[in-house]
């Protein structure tokens, strides 16, 4: 079957491919299953859309990139001064203005994430300028090689720090009062106004949560990322849709599994197919979830 | 003495007014009935009297202090609970995991753990299905953990509204003797229900509301003596009692 394809390489090659892409892929599935579920949790909560998300987590990233090239500061340093700063962000969106449109018709609540969008992309396209920028330094550079395999250090750190993040996460929604609060909110907001939780306060904690995670996500991904106010915030907020709508449109757990799919989806088919379509291979996926099992790949009872 | 007593209550959603001038009471360690047609604003009552919408006019005074205006919060710290109409249990926690959320607005050093133990020996079923996702109940259990959830913080007042709704008739019956059963440990009862004969037999006194606005009240086993309601509900809601 492979045979029919437009091939790059010879068989021998493939062997090694494959199993490449398979870890490369798995590693990536971590940060996008990260960039997923902060988008889920706001869905799933505030029942909002945020199209403004890929332009949050560009924020993580250009502070990031100012940290190391103008200060010297170490990128894993940023990531704490990130999540305080996209928290404090996401928390006032909801409390300034999201609030305001929460009982309105949700085309209103489309306008105005995509105004948002619109007054970030282009404050950051003002301030950092049209051109595509990357973080020059960061304590682990390089390469290791595994069992054969090639890994960058970035993204084996990237994993693992968001892979710790998506543990803490869960954790927090399942072990602690607030973030089992935030769960029945999600379920049930007027079951959970009459248990006394204040249903304005957990939508508030959604999206400072839900943005703190890009802020982790963006912080990681700067430092093998190039970065762009235009394309990088595009390309973040098709991934996390594609990811969120894979796993069942708010559904926290189905995000985790769509982020993954759609990086070995990306990483596979790269790899097995033309490196140029990865895009278009998850887009593809994506399209055809919605047609054929809109309520997402998963179904874990929870999603909407 | 009346524990709660509302006066002139109107209420309603946006432009539309729903009630329009409800007046009512419950008396201490009673089961008060409401019952009245659909639309006639009942579940819009509960909704006012626990602070989810807010009056345009009149009062609601709970022990005597006016509760227009307060939280959830202040009203389930105050003794109130509220066992929503619908089957409003959160579907992916577990039955225990529900009764926690019924304290969750409980003092740090509330015994929560033995809250729980009591609501289990109330309802010895949840205990063995304890660690059951709340999806996967049957009507009549989720009934109980309605109520246990409402019973957490140990209320002295509870608005029930419409607990049999949706119930096969056969545990209809069941459902009122829990009411009773809760309201023997003290816990006076303001309840919403559509099948008033069953209703009535285990209520004390009961309100007929019409268009947003009380129409009679009376003691519950004289209420069918007046042949005005009799003709209005009952012969309505015989057939609607079958149906449901």
């Amino acid at each position: 079957m492979v045979g029919s394809l437009p091939l790059q390489f010879g068989w021998i090659e493939y062997l090694n491919l494959v199993p490449q892409a398979f870890f490369s892929g798995l590693l990536m599935g971590l940060v996008y299953a990260l960039v997923a579920v902060g988008l889920a949790l706001i869905w799933g909560v505030a029942d909002i859309v945020n199209f403004a998300y890929g332009e949050y987590m560009l924020i993580a990233m250009y502070v990031t990139l100012i940290g190391a090239n103008n200060y010297g500061i170490d990128p894993l340093f940023m990531i704490p001064v990130n999540v305080v700063l996209l928290f404090v962000a996401g928390y006032v969106t909801y409390k300034l203005v999201i609030k305001r449109v929460m009982d309105a018709p949700m085309l209103s609540q489309i306008f105005v994430t995509f105004g948002i969008l619109l007054i970030l992309r282009f404050g950051m396209l003002f301030v950092m300028g049209p051109d595509t920028q990357s973080v020059e330094t960061f304590m682990f550079d390089g390469a290791v090689v595994i069992a054969g395999l090639n890994f960058s250090l970035p993204k084996i750190v990237t994993g693992v720090v968001s892979l710790v993040t998506l543990v803490v996460f869960f954790l927090f929604l399942n072990r602690t009062k607030t973030g089992k609060g935030i769960r029945a909110t999600a379920q049930d907001p007027e079951a959970a106004q009459v248990m006394g939780i204040d249903p304005d306060y957990m939508n508030g904690l959604a999206w400072g949560i839900g943005s703190a995670t890009v802020g982790v996500a963006g912080t990681m991904v700067a430092t093998f990322f190039s970065m762009q106010p235009e394309l990088t915030p595009t390309t973040w907020t098709l991934f996390a849709f594609a990811s969120v709508a894979l796993g069942g449109f708010g559904n926290i757990l189905g995000a985790v599994a769509g982020g993954m799919v759609i990086s070995m989806v990306e990483h596979l088919g790269g790899v097995l197919l033309n490196p140029s379509y990865k895009e278009l291979y998850i887009f593809l996926v994506f399209i055809l979830v919605l047609i054929y099992k809109p309520e997402g790949i998963l179904n874990w009872g929870e999603g909407e | 003495m009346a524990i709660l007593d509302i006066e002139n209550l109107h209420a309603g959603y946006g432009q539309h007014l729903v009630l329009k001038g409800v007046d009512a009471q419950a008396e201490e360690g009673d089961i008060t009935l409401v019952m009245g047609p659909n639309g006639a604003g009942k579940s819009t009552l509960f909704k006012t009297i626990f602070g989810l919408l807010d009056p345009s006019e009149g009062s609601v005074t709970f022990h005597g202090e006016d509760i227009t205006g307060c939280t959830q919060e202040e009203l389930l710290d105050r003794g109130m609970a509220y066992v929503l109409q619908r089957s409003a249990l959160f579907e992916d926690m577990t039955i225990r995991e529900n009764l926690e959320m019924g304290a969750y607005v409980a003092d740090r050093d509330y015994d929560v753990d033995g809250k729980i133990e009591e609501i289990y020996d109330l309802f010895p079923i949840l205990e063995e299905r304890s660690n059951a996702k709340a999806g996967t109940l049957s009507g009549g259990q989720r009934q109980m953990v309605e109520f246990g959830r409402g019973l957490m913080l140990d209320p002295e007042f509870m608005l029930i509204d419409e607990p049999t709704a949706g119930l096969a008739p056969k545990i209809i019956d069941q459902v009122f003797e829990r009411v009773q059963q809760i309201n023997e440990t003290g816990v006076t009862i303001f309840m919403i229900e559509q099948n008033i004969k069953t209703g009535l037999e285990y209520s004390d006194y009961a309100y007929v509301l019409d268009n947003g606005a009380t129409r009679f009240h009376g003691p519950a086993d004289t209420i069918l003596d007046n042949p005005e309601i009799r003709d209005a509900y009952l012969s309505e809601n015989v057939s609607y009692e079958g149906s449901e």
